[in-house]
């Protein structure tokens, strides 16, 4: 095919998604205990004094949007990652961002912090960013960045940290332990709509900075030393894509809390979908990021209606057995990294 | 008689001496005195890992029976008990150390730890937390009966049943029984359900549970307002109480926002399970549902 053709097929695919996106954001709208019409949702935004415009804008709104923003966030960041450490197992909670957010936030609970008006979401990102800074610190070597060790010292502060935290939980009241508990579990429940359009703005400028990676990402696909030799600084730009994404994770974890596979699986979908040229992977990557953590949320929400689901537990059902069923099969395995 | 013959005889004298001292060494005290109290079931020595029953325990005036508490109790804060463990983890050799001949333990201890406790001879009582007022009544009673309160213990019932039953004859009068969300938890939102002593809160003051047909207690904020409770009652010991308060007062069209009902209730009285903090909370609430509706 040719680099026109090839061109038209992924500016089509990325239409497609975007559309997608759009459906499901309409379904989410409209899915819940109180059903709603799309062809209403309009009637009922302007409608202000109805129940119904409540439920909208204090519920389904915000937490759509917010599954945006983490879906597409998390996926992002982990293509990214994935293609820096060049191993298809990397996903934004390898490096121990999200153990040192659950420390974070399981000590505001325990010392009961949390409970003096401080958001818990203060206390997850600053955990994650004690933990981004050990990585970093630890993984320079002669001004280099070591990308082995790098992703060594994240999974084994994730042990310690997750060690801490179940000391953290032996101390603790059943009270506590429960809210413990549940925030590891992922929750879009967030209703300071501040916080979810300071969110929302965040992933958005992050795609958009990404995007001026694409040509040192897709230089590195062909391994770190070839990439040098093509004149890319891969010291600076792994340690600037690694500062971005930690930064963009620890946000998402901060709000949401724990919510995973959504980095480790999108990616490779993305990749199975869109090929590997960054110039296609990263939106793509961002926009199926955000279709599938929209969807999950709504699964969420009616499957056992009208309980909840955490949601981190739907994506860690369907993400992994996505996961077994791309390894299991040999044709989509082989477009992995 | 020959040398041997002597010595056998001596010998087995000495044998029949023995076993005669062995035999009846350990009978000599024990006719003729009267059983301790522990064998007939009252104990003066107690070790309580449950804050529910060590405030029990003070309602009743027998709390110069405590020997230890966990560190939740907080009723025993000042009087300097010995703090032998947490509500669901004791420390078993401080428990062992204070020789209680009483150990009251909450459901959430594990088996190994009771099993553990009773290796030692300790008596071993588990109290779990009440289904309904009528569950914490008679735990109540049988917790009296062990600390030798049981005619206080008895009173004390029978005046929390009669007030129950005037708020439900009281109740009765009215036409129209309006809908209560209790919420006890905020992240996730964790609804009273039925089943627990805390649903009857809602039912003894006339009203209905809006998560009466709920099984598990964790709701989405989207069906508590699609049943538009009239009330909302946040129980919390910290300051989740005034944060949500303001979240549920956003949905304006739900009755209980509109109306100013959205009130917060201390955990501490509500969430402990003794007569004394039921009929504290269910004044409170029939308190407000009264001032509700006068509105």
């Amino acid at each position: 095919m040719s680099s026109k053709g090839r061109g038209l097929k992924y500016g089509l695919m990325l239409l497609s998604s975007v559309f997608l996106l759009l459906l499901s954001f309409l379904c989410s709208l409209a899915i819940g205990e109180v059903p709603f019409r799309l062809v209403d949702v309009p009637s009922i935004l302007s409608d202000t004094a109805s129940m119904e415009y409540g439920i909208l804008t204090h519920i389904r709104i915000p937490r759509t949007v917010l599954a945006l923003a983490i879906g597409g966030s998390l996926s992002l960041c982990g293509v990214i990652l994935q293609g820096i450490y060049r191993n298809p197992l990397v996903e934004p909670y390898t490096l121990g961002i999200s153990g040192g957010a659950a420390v974070g936030v399981t000590l505001a609970i325990v010392t009961g912090l949390a409970i003096k008006g401080i958001p818990l979401s203060i206390f997850g990102f600053a955990g994650a960013l004690v933990t981004v800074f050990i990585v970093y610190a630890l993984s320079i070597r002669n001004n280099r960045m070591s990308t082995g060790k790098m992703v060594l010292i994240g999974v084994m502060i994730s042990f310690i940290s997750s060690s801490v935290v179940m000391l953290l939980m032996s101390m603790t009241n059943a009270e506590q332990l429960h809210g413990i508990i549940y925030w590891t579990m992922g929750s879009l429940n967030e209703t300071d709509n501040a916080v979810v359009l300071t969110l929302l703005g965040v992933s958005l400028l992050m795609l958009a900075s990404t995007l001026l990676f694409i040509v040192p990402l897709n230089a590195m696909r062909l391994g770190e030393s070839k990439a040098r030799h093509l004149g890319i600084n891969t010291n600076t730009i792994i340690r600037i894509l690694f500062v971005i994404t930690s930064l963009m994770t620890g946000s998402c974890i901060a709000v949401a809390g724990i919510i995973g596979f959504v980095g480790l699986i999108i990616p490779h979908i993305s990749r199975m979908l869109t090929g590997t040229d960054y110039r296609v992977l990263l939106p793509a990557a961002f926009l199926n990021g955000a279709i599938f953590l929209i969807w999950c949320d709504i699964l969420a929400r009616i499957v056992i209606s009208p309980n909840e689901l955490p949601i981190g537990v739907i994506t860690g059902i369907f993400g992994g057995i996505a996961f077994i069923f791309i390894l299991s099969s040999r044709r989509l395995k082989s477009r992995l990294l | 008689m020959g040398t041997t013959a002597r010595l056998i005889q001596k010998a087995g004298l000495f044998l029949v001496t023995a076993v005669f001292i062995v035999c009846f060494s350990g009978c000599g005290g024990s006719a003729g005195q009267p059983a301790s109290p522990a064998d007939a079931g009252i104990y003066s020595k107690v070790v309580s890992l449950t804050p529910s029953v060590t405030r029990s325990i003070y309602q009743l005036g027998a709390q110069d029976i405590l020997t230890g508490c966990s560190s939740y109790c907080e009723v025993s804060e000042l009087d300097s008990i010995t703090v032998s463990g947490s509500v669901i983890g004791p420390d078993i050799e401080k428990i062992v150390s204070l020789k209680p001949d009483l150990v009251i333990l909450s459901d959430f201890v594990s088996e190994n730890d009771v099993e553990t406790l009773e290796k030692f001879g300790l008596k071993v009582e588990i109290f779990r937390s009440p289904g309904s007022f009528e569950e914490l009544c008679s735990e109540f009673i049988r917790l009296g009966k062990m600390v030798g309160r049981g005619k206080e213990a008895e009173l004390i019932v029978e005046e929390s049943r009669e007030e129950v039953r005037f708020l439900q004859e009281k109740s009765k009068e009215e036409d129209s029984k309006p809908g209560i969300f209790m919420q006890i938890g905020a992240s996730p939102v964790f609804s009273v359900i039925p089943g627990t002593f805390m649903d009857d809160y809602i039912t003894f003051t006339g009203a209905k549970n809006i998560a009466a047909e709920l099984t598990n207690g964790i709701v989405g904020r989207e069906y508590v307002v699609s049943k538009n409770p009239d009330f909302i009652f946040i129980v919390t010991m910290g300051d989740f109480g005034d944060s949500e308060k303001v979240q549920w007062s956003r949905f304006t069209r739900m009755n209980a926002a509109r109306e100013n009902n959205i009130h917060i209730i201390d955990a501490r009285i509500a969430c402990e399970p003794t007569p004394g903090n039921f009929m504290k909370t269910l004044r409170i609430m029939a308190g407000y549902l009264e001032n509700g509706k006068k509105e």
